[in-house]
C-alpha cells in the first residue's frame, strides 16, 4: 500500500470516528433527557415525621412543582410537602420541604442533586438547612440577607434557596397567605467581575496587537494574573462542567454569575472569532501552576512530533467518555475530573487528589503536562480553533 | 558524529516512553474518577 493510500484511509477513518463520536453523544443526550424522570412520590416519606399517607393536591409538571398533603394513620392531615427544583452548580436539584398546616417549615431536604459531594457536603456541615426550620411561608427568605449563604458552596446554596422560594409560593397560595413581594435577584457585579473582564481584555490585546509582542514576560504576567484572580480568588478556572451544564440546559442564573458567563461564553467566542486560544497558556491558572513547577526543574523531556501528536488525542477520548456518561446519566457533575477543582478549592475526592499529585509530579518533568495532553477544556477550544479554520477556508473559497 | 546521532535518537525514544507512560497513568486515573462517579449513581 502506498503512503498516499494510507493517508487517504487514515483521513476517512478519522472522519468516521468523529461522526460516530458525535452520533453517540447525541444519542446519549436524548436518552438522558428521556430516561431520567424521577418519580417525586419516592422522596416524600421523612419530610413530615408523622405522616403515613400522601395526597397530591397540586401538580405543575412543566415547571416541576408539586404540593402534597400528608396524613397520619387515622387519615387526619398533619401538614404539607412541596417538591420543587432549584439550579445548583451541576444542574437542577430537587428540594423537598415539609410544612406545618399553618405554613411553618419543618424540614428542608435535597434528595436528588448533581453537585459534587466534597462541596455539597458543606451545606450540611455548616447547618445551612437549619436556618429555614421554623420560618413561615409569610417570612422573608432572601438568601444573603435573611438566610446566610455558605462560602465554598454558594451555587448549591442558591439552588436550595430557589427551590424553597418556589415551595413557599405553593404553600402560601394553598393557605391563602400573602407572601412578601418577590425581590428581583440582585445583579452581582463587583471587583471579581471587573478583574476577570480586565484580564480577558488584556489577553485579547496581547494576542492581537503586534505592538505588544515585544513586551517582555507578557505571557508570564497574564498567567500570574489569571492564577491570582481565577485560581486563588474566584477558585474557578474554566471547567468542562461549565460547558456540560449549559449543554444540558441548566445554565445558572446570570444575575449572580456574570463572571462565569464571561468566562464560559467569552473564551469560546474569542477563540471562534479570532482563531486564537485566549485562555490556555495565557490565562489558565492551572497552566500557571504547571509552568511554575516546570521552571523548578527546567526538564527538557518532550515527546517526538509523531508521539506528541498521538498523545494529544488522549484528551479527546477523555472528553468523549466524560460527556457520554454525563449525558447518559443526565448529570453534568460526572465531568468534574480536572485536578484544579481540588487544587484551588482544597476540596476533592481521593481520586482527584491522586490525579493532582500525578499531574503536578508529571508537570515537573513534562512542560504543561495536563494542558498539552489531557485537558478537556483545551480539547474543546482546539475543536473551536479547527471550526474557525474550516469556516475561514470555506469563506475564502466562496469568495474566489 | 554517528554516536551523537544514535544518542539523540535514544534520548528521543526515552522521552517518548516517559511522556507516554505519564499520560497513560493520568488518563487512567481520570477515567477511574469519572467511572466511579457514574457507578455511584447506579
Amino acid at each position: 500500500m502506498s503512503p498516499n493510500q494510507i493517508k487517504l484511509i487514515t483521513k476517512y477513518a478519522n472522519r468516521i470516528l468523529i461522526l460516530l463520536a458525535v452520533i453517540s453523544l447525541a444519542a446519549a443526550w436524548v436518552y438522558g433527557h428521556v430516561a431520567h424522570r424521577e418519580p417525586v412520590e419516592h422522596y416524600l416519606p421523612g419530610a413530615l415525621g408523622n405522616a403515613a399517607d400522601f395526597h397530591l393536591i397540586h401538580a405543575d409538571t412543566d415547571n416541576e412543582l408539586y404540593l402534597f398533603d400528608g396524613r397520619d394513620t387515622n387519615g387526619d392531615p398533619v401538614g404539607y410537602i412541596t417538591v420543587t427544583h432549584g439550579r445548583g452548580y451541576g444542574g437542577p436539584m430537587m428540594v423537598v420541604v415539609g410544612w406545618s398546616l399553618q405554613g411553618s417549615i419543618y424540614t428542608v431536604r435535597v434528595p436528588q442533586h448533581r453537585e459534587d459531594w466534597p462541596w455539597f457536603h458543606i451545606l450540611d456541615a455548616k447547618k445551612f438547612y437549619d436556618q429555614y426550620i421554623g420560618r413561615k411561608d409569610t417570612d422573608r427568605l432572601h438568601l444573603g440577607r435573611d438566610i446566610d449563604a455558605v462560602t465554598g458552596a454558594s451555587r448549591s446554596a442558591h439552588g436550595v434557596a430557589e427551590g424553597v422560594l418556589k415551595a413557599r409560593e405553593l404553600v402560601a397560595k394553598k393557605l391563602g397567605h400573602r407572601i412578601p413581594p418577590s425581590e428581583k435577584p440582585a445583579i452581582s457585579f463587583g471587583a471579581a467581575e471587573i478583574l476577570l473582564f480586565l484580564g480577558l481584555a488584556l489577553v485579547l490585546m496581547f494576542r492581537t496587537l503586534r505592538v505588544l509582542n515585544k513586551v517582555p514576560f507578557r505571557r508570564s504576567l497574564l498567567l500570574g494574573f489569571g492564577f491570582i484572580v481565577v485560581g486563588i480568588w474566584l477558585q474557578h478556572p474554566l471547567s468542562l462542567v461549565n460547558f456540560t451544564t449549559w449543554m444540558m440546559g441548566y445554565a445558572p442564573p446570570w444575575q449572580s454569575n456574570i463572571w462565569l458567563y464571561g468566562l464560559v461564553l467569552g473564551v469560546p467566542a474569542l477563540t471562534l472569532i479570532l482563531g486564537k486560544n485566549c485562555y490556555c497558556f495565557w490565562f489558565c491558572p492551572f497552566s500557571a501552576v504547571q509552568e511554575g513547577a516546570h521552571l523548578l526543574t527546567g526538564s527538557k523531556v518532550r515527546p517526538g512530533r509523531t508521539c506528541g501528536k498521538a498523545l494529544r488525542t488522549v484528551r479527546y477520548i477523555l472528553l468523549w467518555l466524560a460527556l457520554f456518561l454525563a449525558f447518559s446519566f443526565h448529570n453534568p457533575s460526572l465531568t468534574v475530573y480536572e485536578p484544579w477543582t481540588a487544587l484551588f478549592t482544597l476540596k476533592g475526592t481521593t481520586g482527584l487528589w491522586i490525579l493532582v499529585a500525578v499531574t503536578l509530579g508529571s508537570a515537573l518533568v513534562v512542560h504543561n503536562f495536563w494542558c498539552s495532553y489531557l485537558c478537556p477544556v483545551g480539547a474543546i477550544l482546539e475543536l473551536l480553533l479547527k471550526a474557525h479554520s474550516t469556516i475561514t477556508s470555506l469563506w475564502q473559497k466562496r469568495k474566489r | 558524529m554517528a554516536k551523537a546521532k544514535a544518542l539523540n535518537i535514544m534520548k528521543e525514544r526515552l522521552s517518548d516512553i516517559v511522556v507516554t507512560g505519564l499520560v497513560l497513568i493520568a488518563a487512567v486515573i481520570s477515567g477511574i474518577v469519572v467511572f466511579l462517579k457514574a457507578l455511584a449513581l447506579l
